[in-house]
């Protein structure tokens, strides 16, 4: 097993921590942080196939850019949503 | 020789509305993004029929895909967009949809507050869903499903109530997840096959563990997101607590646009990897989300739920392409493809009839609440007195999604039951009748109370915060529901778009 | 901290989510990663056709970087959405407008409690992060930097000035409005204009890659740093908020 091959495989446990994650705790915020470390694993595939050949290949490095940016746009909207639900149950349960 | 090259206008496509989205964030007045929004439709419509007059005028009598190479890169180095008989049928649905959505929303979120972020968000998931449908790139398809997603939840989180927001929520969770399943689905095709474009993934790839695992991964992103049984969990509340306009395109084109996909990466990217028994396994599901739908659409309470479960016994129809696509011993490969072509055929009218079907159900029922301010079905007693164009389309539209002829609905399911004979796969004919009989029920129950008991309803249910809706509202919709009736006639029209370029 | 959010009644599927069906949904996605390594294990392994590609059309790119050759040449239209997908979250998480203070884009107010030391601190710090944000974005056509990571790096200066007190952000005002579309326009328009001399959408002319590029990234790291703040902004609640509570 290569050095790249053995964190391809640590990227796709990680991506199973991740679905458990999703799939088992109920805690919104915890679910949101099992949806990034999914997407890190996701990453971590990308980046060590990458790195499989004799000189790295760029397109996977461009590509784990442009998702991370989606990540970060994903996991922002995800929180402001729960924040702005969080608020409305509290504005219920004062009243 | 065509008059001109007519792959160079693919790209305005997606530029049109990225421009439309920019310029209503700028100014922001009520009447400027109502004009950017008119003049983006307009213009998307003018391209379109620029773009279809090429497909069938090419000069060589015989029509072919087209392809066009983003930066002057070719693949795999770039990204092609490229767009076939399939595509360019669902982009004309799209942009003809949206035209006379854009037309109904300048009414609808008139006196909105939403308003003013509607307009950008609307014109960024418009860009995002013929994006999506022009893409020859795996990962550039992955942004693309972002921009979909993210632009829909921002969408359906506009009502700003808990209820909407709590569904958005969920939505954006398990449209998150669905994308991660496909983008690892890409990472393994990539490290496996070495490119990202279509045609070159299609001829190198094997049938290995790998393209299972892909093809499996994929399956299971894109049904999350296209929200087939017993992924639908997320649906009916996303789509029955979005504003109409926005239930509208999610229930006609948002889902059919991880269903094209799916479609694309079975019948043509991953073929080696895909086996009879999946196949089946997709159909039974399919079948499965007919009769829950059904069923639960007869038990909703509020009148937008019931069309948001509709929508899940129709998604059911799309997948029974399936086991339509299956190969038996003795089949010749001419005649295989014959019969690929002409299930696909029969799912691209189903999408078509149930995308102008359900638009206007929709926006029938956005009439509704716009003017009572609720949509229980049990107060809707003697409505069809006050609001008759909007029960006038939710009969119309609903007369085609049970299949009566001479809708498109009646066609669609004509169709599909002539290719599931064909293939001798019988007991798809029992589920779809009895689909049909089923969706009968629950239209005919609204319609029931809507119409025949006026004269009860007149003391109790004569609304006080009645609100009149302007005139272009219900016509809007009653066009779109008129169109489900000519596309009955014109059956020939839409199967022979969807045969370019197809046929592998 | 966002301990406060407790939305433990989110999606259906933990409805009583007792040991039983914990174990199996482990047992679940413990197959399918088996399956997933044993799949990636079993795979042909490609050459990298992409690798010499990349190698042999860089220097036609205009930069010498080559992943930002990729973002912002070869696969720029990544890219462009990639800009879009910040802006559908930006136009999600906006307050919603208010119509006296439409105008101004930042406020400076005298907070009840004033840090001198920070105060200071931040005089220094923030020419600095804006010099330093500068050159990860002219050093990101040679060497690993660029929009994003300049971008982020002046959001940060933004959110330095926005917990020191003093400041307030209106994302309504008409500049902040033009901040967060620059990037997906500027894009836009230099990818329609390129049309004119080279035919083909997003190909710039060799001669031009290289500014062009640069136009591009300057407008996407000032669209990347108005949202990351604005994003900021739309989750953070103000500490005496929440005292109050």
């Amino acid at each position: 097993m290569t050095q790249a091959l053995a964190y391809s495989v640590f990227g796709i446990i990680l991506f199973g921590i991740g679905l458990f994650g999703v799939l088992a705790i109920a805690h919104v915020v915890k679910k949101i942080l099992a949806i990034n470390i999914c997407g890190v694993g996701v990453f971590m595939v990308f980046i060590a196939n990458a790195s499989s050949g004799a000189s790295p290949d760029f397109v996977p490095h461009a590509m784990v850019l442009t998702g991370i940016v989606v990540a970060v746009a994903g996991t922002a909207l995800a929180l402001s949503l729960a924040c702005r639900i969080n608020a409305l149950e509290k504005l219920e349960d004062d009243a | 020789m065509p008059l001109f090259d007519m792959s160079t206008l693919l790209p305005l496509l997606v530029a049109i509305p990225l421009a439309g989205a920019i310029v209503s964030v700028l100014l922001s007045t009520k009447y400027v993004q109502v004009l950017t929004g008119l003049l983006t439709a307009t213009s998307l419509l003018l391209v379109m029929g620029l773009i279809l007059g090429g497909l069938s005028f090419n000069g060589t009598g015989e029509t072919i895909a087209v392809r066009y190479s983003l930066a002057g890169w070719a693949a795999p180095l770039g990204i092609a967009l490229s767009l076939d008989g399939f595509s360019a049928l669902l982009i004309t649905l799209t942009v003809f949809l949206v035209a006379v959505l854009t037309l109904y929303s300048a009414f609808y979120f008139a006196a909105s507050p939403a308003r003013e972020r509607f307009w950008p968000l609307w014109w960024l998931l418009v860009a995002g869903i013929i994006a999506l449908f022009l893409s020859a790139d795996i990962f550039n398809i992955y942004v693309t499903l972002e921009i979909i997603g993210l632009a829909a939840v921002a969408l359906v989180a506009l009502s700003g109530n808990k209820a909407g927001l709590t569904a958005a929520l969920r939505y954006l969770l398990v449209g998150l997840l669905g994308s991660l399943c496909y983008l690892l689905a890409v990472a393994l095709l990539y490290h496996a096959y070495g490119t990202l474009d279509f045609s070159q993934l299609a001829e190198r790839v094997e049938s290995n563990p790998l393209s299972w695992a892909a093809l499996a991964l994929i399956t299971v992103g894109l049904v999350l997101k296209t929200a087939l049984v017993p992924l639908h969990f997320w649906l009916p509340h996303a789509h029955g607590c979005a504003p109409a306009p926005i239930s509208a395109i999610l229930s006609a084109l948002v889902v059919k646009a991880s269903f094209y996909l799916l479609v694309r990466f079975w019948m043509e990217i991953l073929t080696p990897a895909v086996t009879n028994d999946a196949l089946m396994l997709l159909g039974v599901l399919g079948g499965m989300a007919i009769v829950w739908g059904c069923v639960q659409a007869l038990r909703a309470k509020r009148l937008k739920l019931m069309v948001a479960y509709s929508t899940v016994a129709q998604i059911g129809y799309l997948f029974l392409l399936f086991p339509l696509l299956m190969s038996t011993d003795g089949v010749s490969a001419s005649q295989l493809a014959i019969q690929h072509q002409s299930a696909l055929a029969a799912v691209s009218y189903f999408i078509v009839a149930h995308a102008c079907a359900k638009a206007a159900m929709f926006i029938a029922a956005g009439n509704i609440i716009h003017s009572l301010g609720h949509d229980d079905i049990a107060r809707l007693q003697g409505m069809a007195k006050y609001m008759p164009l909007s029960l006038f389309t939710f009969a119309i539209a609903g007369g085609s999604l049970i299949g009566l002829p001479p809708s498109a609905g009646f066609i669609a399911k004509w169709l599909l039951l002539n290719v599931a004979i064909d293939t001798q796969q019988w007991w798809w004919v029992l589920i779809i009748l009895a689909g049909g009989l089923m969706a009968a029920l629950a239209i005919f129950r609204v319609l029931d109370l809507a119409f025949i008991k006026p004269e009860q309803a007149c003391e109790q249910s004569t609304p006080d915060n009645w609100q009149k809706v302007p005139v272009a509202m219900p016509i809007s919709g009653l066009a779109l529901a008129l169109c489900t009736m000519a596309l009955g006639f014109n059956a020939d029209l839409i199967i022979d778009l969807v045969a370019i370029g197809g046929g592998e | 901290m966002f301990n406060d959010i407790t939305l433990a009644r989110n999606a259906e599927q933990q409805a009583g989510l007792s040991g039983g069906v914990l174990f199996v949904v482990g047992l679940v996605v413990g197959l399918v990663c088996l399956f997933l390594v044993f799949a990636l294990i079993d795979a042909p392994v490609a050459e990298q056709p992409l690798v010499a590609l990349v190698a042999s059309n860089l220097e036609q790119s205009g930069v010498q970087n080559p992943v930002t050759a990729v973002l912002l040449n070869f696969r720029s239209y990544d890219t462009l959405l990639e800009v879009a997908v910040l802006l559908i979250v930006a136009l999600a998480v906006m307050p919603a407008s208010e119509k006296q203070s439409n105008q101004v884009f930042v406020t400076v107010s005298k907070p009840a409690q004033r840090s001198l030391v920070l105060e200071a601190f931040l005089r220094w710090l923030l020419p600095a992060i804006v010099v330093t944000s500068g050159y990860l974005l002219w050093t990101g056509a040679a060497l690993p930097g660029g929009a994003f990571q300049a971008g982020a790096l002046l959001a940060g200066a933004g959110i330095l000035l926005l917990l020191a007190g003093h400041h307030s952000f209106n994302f309504n005002a008409q500049i902040a409005r033009v901040l967060l579309v620059v990037g997906l326009a500027v894009f836009l328009l230099v990818g329609a204009a390129v049309m004119v001399s080279t035919g083909t959408a997003l190909a710039y002319p060799i001669a031009w890659a290289g500014t062009l590029i640069l136009i591009i990234e300057v407008a996407a790291t000032l669209t990347i740093a108005a949202i990351l703040v604005l994003l900021f902004c739309a989750l953070h609640v103000a500490p005496q908020q929440k005292t109050a509570r």
